[in-house]
């Protein structure tokens, strides 16, 4: 299959970190080590706004509230909340240690989760805009963060290769998905929430069944460490991007290579769906953020 | 700081028509006084060739096993992600993200084998060859005040010194070069730092600096302006450096950018304002390459610049690889089109182009993915100015861990770049501030290289 061009290429002055579509499909965030998010008009490829105010790189974007806000998580250890349409600062939350590296936001947007290399992932309570619980025993560094669809559980990837699952109501790790053999860089539950995939430092992305821990099947074709997956709005389908440049896309049962975009020069930190699932993007250390049509 | 704007122009990607200025602030130039500058004003263009030097700096220590001395033998937790090119030259090979300076390398000269880094994150040890312990009173000069010195300016109205770097966070990194014992007459002039200096010329403009008169008319207002205030006997040397700065506009212009021709500007690859990596050191301003070839153009000896950030300890700020290939292939499209343009102009033999940084990287790739520091051994690369070019001087061991033939200190690269400028360094001295005689490097023990020269 040919390699697609991209609808939109967005660019920050620094590696490009985090990507977001609102959930209209109108505007892109992006999150940058250039310390800012920015949000993109769609329509136009305009950049409608710079969000600053972050004292390091931003490493996590969201969109919350039908896109009126933005939550940012930074390696400046805060998460943030803005206004879109203002810019306005709303909220600031702070606990971590060390460098946040992760954001997650559950689906009734209550809850945020964030991990870092303080070796914890915080649940963040969105109202209260205080740290709720503290899951400290992860043993090393959190790349990546997840909440399940029903936000009952968290699942949790570190560097030293364990992707685990966590109770949110007990704090208690419900289960280890053991197999990865390198760095757990990135999780994502399926749309149902019965499986989970795992990109990884071992240049694979795998599926698991949450129920049992069961290794489902293994994506294998990535040249480098497998820094982010997403799955599609149905399920079926799951994109992932990679410190080779590649977005790819494969069947989640099969785990057949459906597609592959040689689309960036340098590794991908992040890939994200739009919600009607004609659209992706994918976010580079490149400086560029693009915006595919889904490769069919 | 002395804010000049210029015409309307700089179309950015974004639509947007901004406009472009040149900001000439933290005047660190000294010397020449205000009348004499006036009257420089008046003399004739540099006209005849004269030797120079750009040295550019690597901030942060650039990995020396990813650039010019690939260890493809190494185990897989040294050897890194990167392989090695052919070159122009048989048998020498450099990164692959490198391919414009691989296909110029008869040009070229990677030393694979600096040594005597005292390990401090600082442009000191590149800028003076010396070490920031044990300076003598009023501190090393660097490479550049110690020219200015001997050679004086090489046209009137052109500093023989400038200091392109932004300032910065990480202060050591934006040291343009230091002029110590030699006296902040012979400090850099400094377009890019900001802030020490504020002095604004409200009215002038680049239009109004080139039509003399005009700009004459200006600044006779704000000298009568700040006299009628007592304030002009008050205003120091670098006040009076900004007069004279401004009243030669041959310095002015080298600096405009916007005067080039665009096509070349794009050649040399443009490049970002926005601060390179963690935010703490300068942009991959590619700009800065161009700027520094107009400067040695007009007559300016030597013209230090730093360029992105090269301390790549690792995540969350990406790896050292990843970090790599964002500055490499930079540092490919503007050097190269620097070095390409200083030959175009019959340049390449008058002017020596040096590009290091103050140490080298650990070979064995940390669990964040970086390296971290590595003072036993770093690398430099060498252009111009005379020099046999189209070899590689030293090596290093199988793991790149140290020097293993040929050992380069950092003085004998500063003793070739004073050969350059037609300088002896077992000849040359300068007094210090008790009028003891110093040798420009510790000549009884580094010569220039005898392989270069």
């Amino acid at each position: 299959m040919p390699a697609p061009e991209p609808k939109w290429s967005f660019r920050h002055p620094n590696a490009a970190y985090s990507v977001a579509f609102s959930p209209d499909g109108t505007r892109l965030a992006t999150a940058s080590l250039d310390n800012t998010a920015k949000i993109w008009n769609l329509e136009t490829g305009d950049e409608q706004r710079t969000l600053r105010g972050h004292g390091d790189g931003v490493c996590g974007v969201e969109f919350l509230s039908q896109g009126q806000q933005l939550v940012t998580a930074s390696l400046d250890k805060s998460v943030r909340i803005w206004a879109t349409d203002t810019g306005t600062l709303l909220a600031t939350l702070s606990g971590h240690q060390n460098y946040l590296t992760c954001l997650a936001v559950s689906e009734d947007e209550r809850l945020f989760a964030t991990g870092g290399f303080d070796d914890v992932a915080r649940i963040w309570n969105r109202d209260a805009g205080t740290s709720q619980r503290v899951l400290s025993g992860i043993g090393g560094p959190v790349y990546a963060v997840a909440f399940s669809p029903d936000g009952t559980m968290l699942a949790t990837g570190n560097e030293n290769q364990s992707l685990q699952i966590w109770e949110l109501s007990t704090g208690r790790e419900v289960r280890a998905c053991a197999g990865h053999s390198g760095t757990v860089e990135s999780v994502a539950f399926a749309p149902g929430g019965s499986t989970l995939a795992a990109g990884c430092g071992d240049e694979t992305a795998r599926i698991w069944d949450v129920a049992s821990g069961r290794l489902l099947v293994t994506m294998t074709g990535h040249a480098g460490l497998v820094k982010c997956v997403a799955f599609s709005p149905d399920g079926t389908q799951l994109l992932t991007g990679g410190q080779d440049g590649t977005i790819r896309l494969w069947d989640a049962a099969t785990a057949k290579e459906l597609a592959k975009i040689d689309g960036h020069a340098n590794s991908i930190y992040d890939v994200a769906f739009s919600r009607d699932g004609k659209w992706l993007a994918s976010a580079s250390f490149d400086r560029l953020t693009k915006v595919w049509h889904l490769p069919r | 700081m002395l804010n000049l704007y210029g015409s309307r122009g700089g179309h950015y990607c974004d639509g947007v028509s901004r406009r472009s200025f040149l900001k000439i602030g933290g005047l660190a130039m000294g010397g020449l006084a205000l009348p004499q500058l006036l009257r420089a004003e008046a003399t004739s263009g540099v006209g005849r060739s004269h030797k120079a030097i750009i040295m550019v700096f690597l901030s942060g220590g650039p990995p020396h096993q990813d650039m010019f001395d690939l260890k493809m033998e190494a185990p897989v937790e040294i050897r890194g992600e990167f392989k090695p090119i052919h070159t122009a030259v048989p048998g020498i090979e450099i990164c692959e993200h490198l391919p414009r300076l691989a296909g110029m390398m008869d040009r070229l000269v990677p030393i694979r084998s600096i040594v005597g880094s005292e390990g401090r994150h600082a442009a000191f040890q590149c800028q003076t060859g010396q070490t920031v312990k044990q300076q003598p009173a009023g501190g090393w000069p660097s490479l550049g005040a110690t020219i200015s010195k001997l050679k004086g300016p090489a046209s009137a109205g052109t500093p023989p010194f400038v200091g392109l770097a932004p300032k910065m966070r990480n202060a050591t990194w934006a040291d343009p070069g230091q002029a110590g014992f030699v006296g902040q007459a012979h400090a850099p002039f400094t377009p890019n730092a900001s802030g020490e200096v504020n002095l604004s010329l409200s009215g002038i403009n680049l239009q109004t600096l080139g039509d003399r008169n005009a700009l004459m008319k200006d600044l006779d207002r704000l000298r009568r302006e700040v006299d009628s205030t007592g304030e002009i006997a008050g205003l120091d040397a670098y006040h009076q450096q900004a007069f004279g700065i401004l009243t030669s506009n041959r310095l002015a212009e080298a600096l405009d950018l916007d005067r080039e021709d665009p096509k070349l500007r794009d050649r040399y690859g443009r490049g970002d304002d926005v601060n390179a990596g963690y935010g703490d050191a300068g942009p991959l301003q590619n700009d800065y390459f161009l700027a520094a070839r107009r400067l040695v153009e007009a007559g300016v000896r030597v013209v230090t610049l730093a360029y992105g950030r090269w301390d790549w300890h690792g995540r969350p700020h990406g790896t050292n690889f990843e970090n790599a290939r964002d500055h490499l292939p930079q540092l490919d499209i503007g050097l190269s089109a620097l070095l390409e343009d200083l030959e175009a102009r019959g340049l390449q033999d008058d002017v020596s182009v040096l590009v290091w940084g103050e140490f080298g990287r650990t070979p064995r790739i940390n669990k964040k993915g970086g390296r971290d520091h590595w003072p036993r051994v770093s690398c430099a690369l060498l252009s111009g100015g005379g020099i046999r070019a189209g070899q590689v001087i030293g090596s290093t061991n199988r793991l790149g861990e140290h020097a293993e033939t040929r050992p380069v200190h950092f003085q004998e690269v500063l003793a070739t770049m004073y050969h350059n400028l037609g300088i002896d360094v077992n000849r040359a001295t300068i007094n210090d501030l008790h009028g003891r005689p110093r040798y420009l490097v510790d000549h009884s023990a580094y010569q220039p290289l005898p392989e270069l020269v």
